[in-house]
């Protein structure tokens, strides 16, 4: 596909979706203690309180589960909750499973073990259904197909499921529907995410538009839910306050169409539901976040994605060019942990530190703080090159010592040009910025030779 | 306005030194217009925000503790002032506190020297509390480009506009996102720098009908004039000092 259809498409889906987000929360926007800026900060403070005391949480939260007839299982890294999730589906002899929309579950790259297993896997997320009928990856947390221009997705359905050609987005998603209801009835499990676990409850909390998570956690005989550790919040008391935030900053809508509360499997007097429901709690890196103050603020994160969509970055590049699950600025300072800075110290720098993104995080984190962070630690980490760390030490060096600053900036004046403008040289950093920009000549006296030259003594003419 | 004349020690920046220099000399004439006492120091360099950024925050504390020295030693009460014309560079002095956070004699000085820096349009109508101009704009559409840092970290916002329109411009409604400079990210990622600019440029189709673009910050005047000049516009890029003093090119006729 054409790049820029691509790159259209991203820039429409997320700006749009980040002016619904501003109008949303607009509309809480007072000074009240419980608008906006209030519930943002209620939020952080809760989050806070949870990572303060993280373990406790989660026992709690385990203990309630269980106690409503749950089975709780706890996966130190990836392999282990693919392991996990692997041999509870062998024990119920499964040939089909749904899957609604888990982040988790492509960080832990689910489905390609799955499907060596020999289980057929469907994605009932209808942006998810579409990727993954062309095998390919989310590009943004909420938003997974926002990449795709409508008219692929046209001639996706027209091929396979002799849909028209200029079929509306809702005849789309009806045939995505028709394929999918099969699949749901033959389904022995279902997989899904969590928004939030509730710990004095034991209740995974689960938001959505479609309906198909409600389906795929009450269908199959056997639901799996696979979800980070850092999604607890302590009290069902709490769930106003991260709902009415999370589906304002995900989507601009002041709810979600669906909100599923899930507390154990079905009991014995109740007609539907799983037999059985698991747990999946994933840490995979999340206690190293933990056990890291300057980090810790990342664990706030509760997916809305609203920093991605009013990134200026990511709504030039989308998300695949970050590599990675987690993308956008919340990407940008997850991923360097999850996948080791090393791997991945080049995404803080996709960032012109422009702070829209911190701005716009419902439980406040500063992520152009921790973009400067990670930053830091890769040039610590001697990850930049030698020839930066140089031009850094020579820079330094230069605007500390007055005899030095007084040359260099004297030098600068040699530099050729002509109209005004520098000429084009063949010098690293100018020709990265002569590229797509002019720049100006530095010819003629600096500043502080016009302040010399007339104006300290216009000011003492003037009696200061 | 104030009783005493304040005393305003100019904080120019490199960028200005060097590439702003008609913005660095209208900043000055615009404080004396207002009835201030305008300081140079000669011994000011950079606020080490190119290294800061770039996570070289050894070579930014030795910048960072090289311009408190410089500063501390320049105020001479408690009510001076440290004046900028560029937002960024005034939004860098204010991490420095977290910079040098674990140096106690630096976090002093911090403590004496950081309350007293202001953005130039944020001192002219926060502190003098400006509301007439000295130059006439009403013929003028204007473009105002908001500097993420100096909006975001200084709370700069309300001011350039009210001084823009206090002098009768007719001020176009802009988007405040990014214009893709962020120093070191505009040549390291040159691309991705320009189609934010280009965005920034065709996000309202007025701004190329106006006659002047402004900002607060020199760091995204240099990105904004690099790409219009390659445009043919008749658009012209100027710094807010510029635009509101008398004495500038804008004004000569």
């Amino acid at each position: 596909m054409a790049k820029a259809e691509k790159r259209g498409a991203v820039l429409r889906g997320t700006s749009m979706v980040d002016s619904r987000r501003k109008i949303a929360c607009a509309e809480l926007d007072t000074d009240d203690p419980a608008g906006y800026q209030g519930l943002r900060n209620i939020a952080a403070s809760i989050k806070d309180t949870v990572l303060a005391d993280l373990p406790t949480y989660l026992e709690t939260f385990a203990n309630n589960a269980e106690a409503a007839g749950a089975k709780v299982h706890f996966a130190s890294d990836a392999a282990d909750a693919r392991e996990t999730i692997q041999d509870i589906i062998r024990s119920k002899g499964a040939k089909v499973i749904v899957k609604s929309k888990s982040m988790v579950s492509e960080e832990i790259d689910l489905n390609a073990a799955l499907e060596l297993d020999g289980y057929r896997v469907i994605e009932t997320d209808l942006g998810e259904f579409i990727l993954q009928l062309e095998h390919e990856h989310p590009s943004h947390i909420v938003l997974p197909a926002v990449h795709k221009p409508k008219v692929e997705v046209e001639r996706m359905f027209n091929k396979l499921y002799k849909s028209p050609m200029g079929a509306s987005a809702d005849d789309l998603a009806q045939t995505a529907r028709r394929v999918i209801r099969q699949d749901f009835l033959d389904a022995e499990v279902g997989i899904s995410g969590g928004n939030f676990l509730v710990a004095d409850t034991g209740s995974i909390v689960i938001v959505e538009n479609e309906g198909n998570a409600r389906l795929t956690t009450s269908l199959p005989k056997c639901h799996i839910a696979i979800v980070g550790i850092e999604k607890i919040i302590p009290s069902i008391d709490d769930l106003p306050v991260f709902l009415n935030l999370l589906s304002r900053s995900a989507t601009g809508q002041r709810s979600t169409v669906f909100v599923s509360t899930i507390t154990g499997p079905k009991t014995l007097d109740e007609p539907d539901g799983p037999d059985e429901m698991h747990i999946v709690l994933v840490d995979n890196r999340r206690s190293t976040i933990l056990a890291d103050e300057k980090l810790r603020p990342i664990l706030r994160c509760i997916r809305c994605a609203a920093c991605v969509n009013t990134c200026p970055v990511y709504q030039q590049i989308g998300g695949h060019a970050y590599g990675w699950v987690y993308t956008g600025p919340i990407g940008a300072i997850l991923d360097p942990v999850l996948l080791g800075l090393e791997d991945a110290y080049h995404l803080p720098y996709a960032s012109s530190l422009c702070g829209a993104c911190t701005e716009v995080c419902p439980v406040k984190i500063p992520i152009d703080d921790i973009l400067v962070e990670h930053r830091r630690r890769a040039v610590n980490a001697s990850l930049t090159g030698p020839v930066e760390a140089m031009a850094m030490a020579s820079f330094a060096t230069v605007m500390v010592n007055h005899n030095l600053y007084e040359a260099a900036t004297r030098l600068a004046a040699v530099m050729p040009s002509s109209n005004g403008r520098m000429s084009r040289l063949p010098l690293p950093v100018i020709t990265d910025w002569q590229s797509s920009r002019d720049l100006p000549a530095m010819k003629g006296p600096r500043f502080r030779d016009i302040w010399k030259q007339r104006l300290a003594s216009a000011g003492a003419n003037n009696g200061s | 306005m104030l009783q005493t004349k304040p005393r305003v020690h100019l904080f120019i920046t490199c960028v200005a030194d060097r590439l702003g220099v008609s913005a660095a000399e209208s900043t000055v004439n615009l404080l004396r217009l207002y009835g201030c006492d305008v300081q140079f120091s000669e011994l000011q360099s950079c606020c080490g925000q190119p290294a800061y950024n770039a996570g070289h925050h050894d070579a930014a504390k030795q910048v960072a503790r090289y311009w408190l020295a410089t500063y501390d030693k320049l105020l001479a009460s408690a009510d001076d002032y440290i004046v900028t014309p560029s937002g960024s560079c005034g939004a860098m002095i204010h991490h420095y506190k977290d910079l040098l956070v674990d140096e106690p004699s630096q976090i002093a000085i911090c403590n004496r020297v950081l309350p007293r820096v202001r953005e130039l349009t944020q001192f002219l109508v926060d502190d003098l509390a400006v509301t007439q101009s000295f130059v006439n704009l009403s013929s003028f559409t204007v473009a105002y480009h908001d500097s993420c840092h100096a909006m975001r970290n200084m709370g700069v916002y309300d001011q350039p506009r009210a001084l823009l329109k206090s002098a009768g411009a007719t001020l176009i409604d802009w988007d405040s996102s990014c214009c893709g400079f962020g120093g070191l990210f505009s040549v390291k990622l040159p691309q991705i720098s320009t189609a934010m600019l280009d965005r920034k440029l065709d996000s309202v189709t007025n701004v190329m009908s106006a006659d002047f673009l402004t900002s607060t910050d020199l760091g995204c005047l240099l990105q904004l004039d690099g790409g219009l000049q390659r445009r043919s516009t008749r658009l012209r890029t100027l710094h807010i000092a510029e635009l509101l003093d008398p004495a500038s090119v804008v004004h000569a006729k």
